[in-house]
């Protein structure tokens, strides 16, 4: 069964992380997300923005309630912009950073940063991380270390950039 | 309210700290020539202005580069040309200020590519944009160097192929080339209101360095394609039957 958990450190195994009590987060903890081995589903039901918009960037698979909203990087939008841009393209990620607007659940699936709209997100998420736990470890292992490949170098861009960043 | 450049094809106006340039060659539903690119990149570098807006007069966008002009007497001549064209491009994602593109009607071949390079494009929805290039005979190679990465290698790889495969704009609103829809009568203003926005974001100028780190080897690849592609006989073809009208 997966894990739940709102700061880090982040627990092994597979992860369901409630975005809408996210706490203490820097980003080196963002990158050790993305850089965990097993899978890592975020859910949110209300307003994703700062640091929980950069962690709705870092997880494997995002699940948003229909009401959920998502923008307003504040001090995180150098590495929503570098890691924004892999998910949805560089002119979403321009647009979730440089503006105080915030896109809807059902908009940010069809921009591929919401993978699926649930009424429980919570639930949808741990049913998700439940069933891509259940496959081979070794498996899950090597998608996510391609999947997650230039995180590194997107993380090291946005500490150098000069802006006013946590961690 | 101050106007501008005239005889150019692009029209200067200021709304407030915001600089408005329209290409204005209606005649020929906006296509660009070297006198439209040079406007626009004055109007990109203005310096007075805290975010640039550009737009098409009358119901178009660009139609693209005015194959009128692909009249060429050699490679060299060419090549000076598609330089001028990425210069544009380049100053747009350099420029220190944000620059949105407010696409009706076709944004087609270089209005394409001029939306794309702009830091965000807001379109209505039944503007059409696409790359007709390859019915000419040419290519789009900025938008294959810089389309990737909002759109996808395989969307921009169909659209360049197949010439007449184009996007609506409820369509690239869709694949993320353009972040908000507006009924025509109200499109300029949501363009304006969103750069100002975007001009006072305190991430402004971090965010786009990063945005354009790519920028410059994408913009590489059009100097060295396109010179001996528009000399060829399929252009010239092209270019007659344009000119005939």
């Amino acid at each position: 069964m997966a894990e739940l958990a709102a700061r880090p450190p982040w627990p092994e195994g597979p992860l369901v992380v409630d975005l809408d009590r996210l706490a203490d987060v820097s980003l080196d903890d963002l990158e050790a997300l993305e850089r965990r081995g097993a899978v890592s589903v975020g859910a949110v039901s209300g307003r994703c923005e700062g640091p929980a918009l950069a962690a709705a960037l870092a997880v494997d698979l995002l699940v948003a309630a229909p009401g959920a909203a998502l923008g307003r990087p504040g001090e995180w939008a150098n590495v929503v912009v570098r890691r924004g841009a892999g998910i949805a393209g560089r002119k979403v990620a321009a647009y979730l950073a440089l503006t105080e607007r915030l896109v809807a659940a059902e908009q940010a699936r069809t921009w591929g940063i919401v993978s699926r709209v649930a009424d429980d997100p919570l639930a949808a998420a741990a049913a998700l991380a439940d069933e891509i736990g259940s496959r081979s470890p070794r498996a899950v292992r090597t998608i996510l270390r391609q999947a997650h490949r230039g995180a590194a170098a997107d993380y090291a861009q946005a500490r150098l950039t000069g802006a006013r960043l946590p961690g | 309210m101050t106007a501008g450049t005239a005889g150019s094809g692009v029209r200067v106006e200021r709304r407030g700290d915001v600089l408005v340039a329209t290409i204005d060659r209606p005649h020929r539903r906006n296509a660009a020539d070297l006198d439209v690119y040079r406007a626009l990149e004055e109007a990109v570098g203005d310096e007075s202005a805290v975010a640039c807006v550009l737009g098409g007069g009358g119901a178009d966008f660009s139609a693209g580069d005015d194959v009128a002009i692909f009249d060429f007497p050699d490679a060299e001549a060419a090549r000076a040309f598609v330089v001028e064209v990425t210069r544009l491009f380049r100053l747009v994602e350099s420029a220190p200020r944000p620059v949105v593109a407010a696409v009706d009607g076709y944004a087609l071949g270089f209005g394409f590519e001029l939306a794309l390079a702009c830091d965000l494009a807001v379109a209505t929805p039944d503007a059409v944009l696409g790359l007709p290039e390859i019915v000419h005979g040419a290519a789009p190679p900025n938008a294959i160097g810089r389309g990737p990465d909002v759109l996808g290698r395989g969307l921009v790889r169909e659209l360049a192929l197949r010439g007449r495969r184009w996007l609506t704009g409820v369509e690239a609103h869709r694949y993320g080339l353009v972040c908000e829809l507006h009924p025509a009568d109200g499109l300029l203003a949501a363009a304006v209101a969103l750069a100002a926005e975007a001009a006072s974001s305190p991430a402004f100028r971090s965010a786009k360095r990063l945005l354009a780190l790519d920028a410059e080897r994408a913009y590489g690849l059009a100097p060295l394609v396109m010179p001996r592609l528009l000399a060829s006989p399929t252009v010239a073809a092209s270019r007659a039957r344009y000119a005939r009208g």
